[in-house]
């Protein structure tokens, strides 16, 4: 594979990962393999090389997804040496296995949103700063089907990236204000929790989430503002931190006379002891428990 | 002539600050006409008089259907479903787009065709690692071929079609042949002299994957407005309707301009659009242009100057139709790619006309040559038409920076193999014709 397309397909799951979250770009990955190796041509033999070859792309991309790292993983286990089968069966075999994939996906997010959907009371004010699959499906849900009335304050980004979210909670129909992630301290008295997503949580006790929440997350801390971390256990990862490869971009730019170079990342790193509640598919966590359910072995 | 030296200075004056761009279209033809109107060598009553009403009312009608039908998500659904048919297959990139971009360009206008496509197949061709350029540029090019097919598809249409009297079916009748073999032809000399471009991409998963997730990005930023299906399907009925009535006009008696504006409008009762916004939407400064030109042009037929400029060159290459039916194909073909082909056609028409005069041609052959010249040799240069121009300027804007020696590159032989084309298709009807 060219050093060219790996950039391409690295940049594309970034972007995807950056307006839709973590959990949507994984089953949106997922979808994707199974359609390229229903139109994939290849003999048997290149057929094991391509996947292979395909798997280590997706698992080395900046920053890692994480759950699509593991799907990805328990692919290369299952999918195995098959060398008596056909091109088609090995592909049906593959397509089958992806699938499964998918579908554990699916299942594990829909269980986070149904644990997460206790999370929300009557008359909340909820600030949300992450576009996550899982928080943004919860509160629409919380709205349509159990008629709950709350109000979320949006803390606006990039506006490509925000202006999903506006929209599914606006057609929810639900009551919000949006306000610059930079103003959120003359809102910080109206909100009574906060929601955020996650593209991983590291065996180091961090949280890899969107850029801007690490000052979100210090502040609503501060402000004794409850943290809700909605994250399934495929966001665990086995790595430290700083080995999650958060894409480092460095631009040249130039405004009126000054010419400088602007870093940015594509992710922040946000201390776990600033969580409250940890909600995944296996229940809701407290303080307390987090860093040993994180760190309990799983098969 | 008297009095014609002031009207051909003004007049040339004109098309310098045309050429080169040295103030607004609109502005310059304008001012044209005022300068002559307060040196009196026309007065506001005879000036009105030369405005073509039919013309203008077929672009400002055309301009509002195309605005509502814009905003209606009509042609961002189209290409994105064109992506999502192509499946990141290089060839099936230029064939399918092509085919839209031809057809839109047809029906609709090519800066409103080329507007939507060309962000598209820029954000298919880069994101799969294909150099976007020779896509723009190949976009641009049909788009020019596709619009000579129809009456309404590509301003010296309308303005033959209008100042002529030519219906919608005699431009199909005519010309729809000649731009199918154009159009072929453009694309095969674009396969054939990039065919390493075109590989399939069906063996290498990594980038089946990729065009997986590129065409689900297009759709998050192209398909992402809600679709009003009940908007969409009035637009859509409504030009079905312009044209059905474009078709039957032999029998309706209704011209091309009064059937767009009588669309426009029963879409404006219908959708009950915010009309001040749709109006933002019109290219007023065209309208203006055209008209101000309209009155040049006049001025100078009034002055006897086009009836110089046709016996004095034109109908100096004698009374063989087949020379002269070539003379102005290939002057208009050529001109048209360093020209605006506006102004030019608008001035070539009465010309056109005192060379019927001289030497009858059957079956308005001369007109389809000029109409296949100008439209056709618009995509000599990339100033030749405005497609070309906005294409360069939207792929600038992506990041694509492409110099005219690029656009030439690809642009003059597909003129030249157009126009060779073009040549045959007439010469072959003319001689059938006689």
């Amino acid at each position: 594979m060219k050093t060219e397309d790996k950039e391409i397909l690295c940049s594309l799951i970034r972007d995807h990962e950056d307006t839709i979250g973590s959990s949507r770009v994984t089953m949106m990955a997922i979808k994707a393999f199974i359609e390229s190796i229903k139109q994939v041509r290849c003999s048997v033999e290149e057929v094991r090389e391509l996947y292979l070859e395909l798997s280590e792309a997706i698992k080395n991309t900046e920053p890692k997804v994480i759950p699509l790292i593991h799907l990805i993983e328990e692919f290369e286990k299952e999918i195995g040496e098959a060398p008596d089968e056909s091109i088609d069966q090995i592909k049906d075999k593959a397509i089958q296995i992806l699938e499964a994939k998918h579908h554990k996906i699916i299942t594990k997010t829909g269980k986070v949103i149904e644990h997460g959907l206790t999370c929300i009371s009557e008359g909340d004010v909820i600030i949300v700063h992450t576009i996550s699959y899982d928080v943004t499906n919860m509160l629409k849900l919380a709205r349509e089907t159990l008629q709950k009335t709350f109000k979320v304050i949006v803390l606006k980004q990039d506006l490509a990236k925000t202006r999903r979210l506006i929209k599914s909670l606006s057609a929810a129909g639900i009551d919000m204000e949006i306000i610059p992630e930079y103003s959120l301290s003359h809102y910080i008295e109206q909100g009574n929790k906060v929601f955020m997503g996650a593209l991983s949580i590291t065996d180091d006790m961090k949280v890899i989430s969107a850029i801007g929440s690490a000052n979100i997350v210090s502040l609503c801390h501060l402000s004794n503002l409850p943290v809700y971390l909605f994250a399934n256990t495929l966001k665990f990862s086995h790595r430290h931190s700083s080995q999650q490869r958060i894409h480092r971009k460095v631009e040249s730019k130039t405004h009126g006379d000054v010419s400088f170079q602007l870093i940015t990342h594509s992710h922040d790193t946000v201390d776990l002891k600033h969580v409250d509640f940890l909600v995944t598919e296996d229940g809701i966590k407290d303080k307390a428990a987090i860093s040993e359910f994180i760190k309990a072995p799983r098969s | 002539m008297e009095g014609v030296l002031v009207p051909i200075v003004v007049f040339l004056a004109v098309y310098v600050a045309l050429t080169f761009e040295l103030v607004n279209k609109a502005v310059a033809a304008l001012l044209g006409v005022m300068i002559l109107l307060v040196l009196h060598v026309v007065s506001e009553h005879q000036a009105v008089e030369f405005i073509d009403f039919e013309t203008i009312m077929l672009l400002l009608g055309m301009m509002s259907i195309v605005a509502i039908l814009r905003k209606s998500g009509f042609f961002s659904i189209v290409s994105v479903r064109i992506a999502e048919l192509t499946q990141g297959s290089p060839l099936k990139i230029l064939i399918l787009f092509s085919i839209v971009t031809a057809v839109l360009s047809a029906f609709l206008d090519n800066v409103t065709t080329v507007l939507i496509i060309i962000p598209i197949i820029i954000e298919l061709t880069a994101g799969m690692g294909l150099d976007p350029k020779m896509y723009v540029i190949s976009q641009a090019i049909i788009s020019n071929i596709g619009g000579t097919a129809t009456l309404i598809g590509d301003p010296p249409n309308i303005i033959i079609g209008s100042k002529v009297g030519l219906t919608f079916n005699q431009f199909m009748l005519n010309l729809t042949l000649p731009v199918l073999v154009c159009f072929a032809a453009a694309l095969v000399y674009i396969w054939a002299t990039n065919r390493d471009k075109f590989k399939p991409i069906d063996t290498n998963l990594a980038k089946l994957f990729s065009v997986q997730l590129l065409l689900e990005k297009i759709r998050y930023q192209f398909l992402d407005t809600k679709i009003d299906k009940i908007f969409l399907t009035k637009g859509l009925v409504c030009l079905g309707l312009a044209i059905v009535l474009f078709v039957t006009q032999t029998i309706t008696k209704l011209s091309p301009g009064v059937v767009a504006m009588l669309v426009a409008m029963i879409l404006f009762v219908i959708t009950r659009i915010d009309v001040e916004e749709m109006l933002e939407e019109i290219e007023w400064s065209t309208l203006l242009f055209f008209t101000g030109l309209f009155i040049l042009v006049g001025i100078l037929e009034q002055k006897g100057v086009i009836e110089w400029m046709a016996h004095n060159i034109f109908l100096r290459v004698g009374d063989n139709p087949y020379v002269i039916v070539l003379t102005v194909l290939w002057v208009s073909g050529i001109v048209s790619g360093f020209l605006d082909n506006i102004p030019f056609t608008i001035t070539m028409i009465p010309i056109v006309k005192l060379m019927l005069e001289s030497n009858p041609i059957p079956n308005n052959i001369l007109w389809w040559a000029l109409s296949l010249g100008a439209c056709l040799g618009g995509n000599l240069t990339m100033i030749g038409a405005s497609a070309n121009i906005v294409s360069i300027g939207m792929a600038k804007k992506f990041g694509q920076e492409i110099s005219f020696l690029d656009f030439a590159r690809k642009s003059v032989v597909i003129t030249l193999i157009t126009l060779v084309i073009a040549s045959g298709y007439l010469m072959l009807y003319l001689w059938i014709s006689l």
